[in-house]
């Protein structure tokens, strides 16, 4: 789930990150950016998501096996990012888990 | 394959091939010149060089979780089985190779000292090294059973674990007596080795449940290596045995010794199968971004 920022900005202390406001057009287009990676997160109907799904299929057969497909499919039968990731960053790591999702999502 | 299973198994390739060419001459002439040779150089340090292949790897496999995650106290585990594993191994070297500075003496009583160390180094890199790796997969199954990729068992794996199980009462049942003799405790120790490997048997049968249900990835061999590995050992723990009984004859027995460097090779390419599958989205960013 995807909220607009709500109010002014908080202001920063010394030492911590600094956060630069944006304007309206460039916060809308981040929105919308978290709104479709949210989508592709769950496996939302779409092309971009069969394009996850082949992705995903290609990154557990060569790092894990052929059969653990069936075994973080959704209930539905599908195969998503949320139901893969669980899995994958145990046995491969967070760090290895964060690179390979980076590598689904690019172009997207 | 990854590049460094490739070279781990070519080197056991060559090794073994060299291993032949001894065992030929000693059927054809009787003699344990080259034999001896062979299994005093080129067989210790293949299993140096394999053991410290594996430790490396396991410890960069430990690198690449957080301290959070409870694959990264696997992969410690693993590690320092590892790790025991190659001090054992060069303990044993040293009494191999009579390096009597390594023990701190000289003529008759480093003698003695190094064959305490070869004791010493057996019990390090047997039943220490065991304790760790049967720890390390422990937690591998419960993992494994958290994330429902646990296989179920056959009534085939049922009976294996039956007769493993009897195996090991059978043996401690043997040893039991023997203990109020007052053995030295580096030989005590030694006894706890068959239950220990049998514990492991266990563990690989459950493992290869699972290396079945996901097939043939990384992950997969990397656990299908370990299974080798320990399946491997049992072997020429067998083997040891069956010499020991006097059911194999005396051309047989240095065949059997061959086993053990098909096991130092499996142990020490598990690792390596995991360290691939976990530098391959970085290796495949890496070749896309040129």
């Amino acid at each position: 789930m995807v909220s607009q920022p709500a109010g002014p900005l908080p202001e920063s202390n010394p030492g911590e990150l600094q956060v630069q406001p944006c304007g309206a057009s460039e916060s809308d287009a981040l929105s919308r950016q978290l709104s479709s990676w949210g989508k592709l997160w769950t496996g939302d109907p779409g092309s971009q998501h069969s394009v996850v799904r082949e992705r995903l299929t290609a990154w557990l057969e060569r790092c894990m096996g052929r059969g653990v497909q069936r075994l973080v499919t959704s209930h539905d039968g599908d195969l998503t990012l949320s139901t893969s990731t669980p899995l994958l960053a145990a046995f491969l790591g967070r760090r290895a888990t964060r690179e390979l999702s980076r590598q689904v999502l690019r172009d997207l | 394959m990854p590049r460094f299973v490739q070279w781990i198994w070519r080197a056991c390739a060559i090794q073994l091939a060299l291993g032949l060419a001894a065992y030929v001459h000693f059927l054809a002439t009787g003699s344990y010149f080259y034999l001896h040779g062979y299994f005093w150089i080129f067989g210790t340090l293949f299993f140096l060089l394999a053991t410290a292949a594996e430790c490396v790897l396991a410890f960069q496999c430990r690198r690449g979780f957080d301290s959070d995650e409870p694959m990264h106290m696997v992969w410690s585990m693993i590690a320092l089985a590892a790790a025991a594993r190659v001090v054992g191994s060069a303990m044993i070297a040293a009494k191999n190779w009579h390096l009597n500075w390594i023990a701190g003496g000289a003529h008759g009583i480093g003698l003695v000292q190094l064959e305490g160390l070869g004791r010493a180094g057996a019990v390090v890199g047997g039943p220490l090294s065991m304790v760790f790796l049967a720890i390390g997969l422990a937690r591998v199954l419960m993992v494994q059973r958290k994330f429902r990729v646990l296989g179920g068992l056959t009534w085939m794996d049922k009976l294996l674990l039956a007769i493993i199980g009897a195996f090991s009462l059978s043996q401690i049942g043997i040893a039991l007596p023997l203990v109020q003799t007052h053995p030295p405790v580096a030989t005590m120790l030694l006894w706890t080795s068959d239950p220990l490997l049998a514990l492991l048997l266990v563990e690989a049968v459950l493992v290869r449940r699972t290396v079945l249900r996901i097939g043939d990835g990384l992950l997969a061999r990397c656990w299908g290596m370990y299974v080798t590995a320990i399946v491997a050992t049992s072997a020429g723990d067998a083997s040891i045995w069956a010499a020991g009984s006097g059911w194999l004859s005396s051309s047989l027995v240095p065949l059997t010794w061959y086993i053990w460097f098909l096991a130092a090779a499996a142990f020490a390419s598990a690792p390596a199968y995991q360290l691939a599958a976990m530098s391959l989205p970085l290796v495949r960013e890496q070749v896309e971004s040129r």
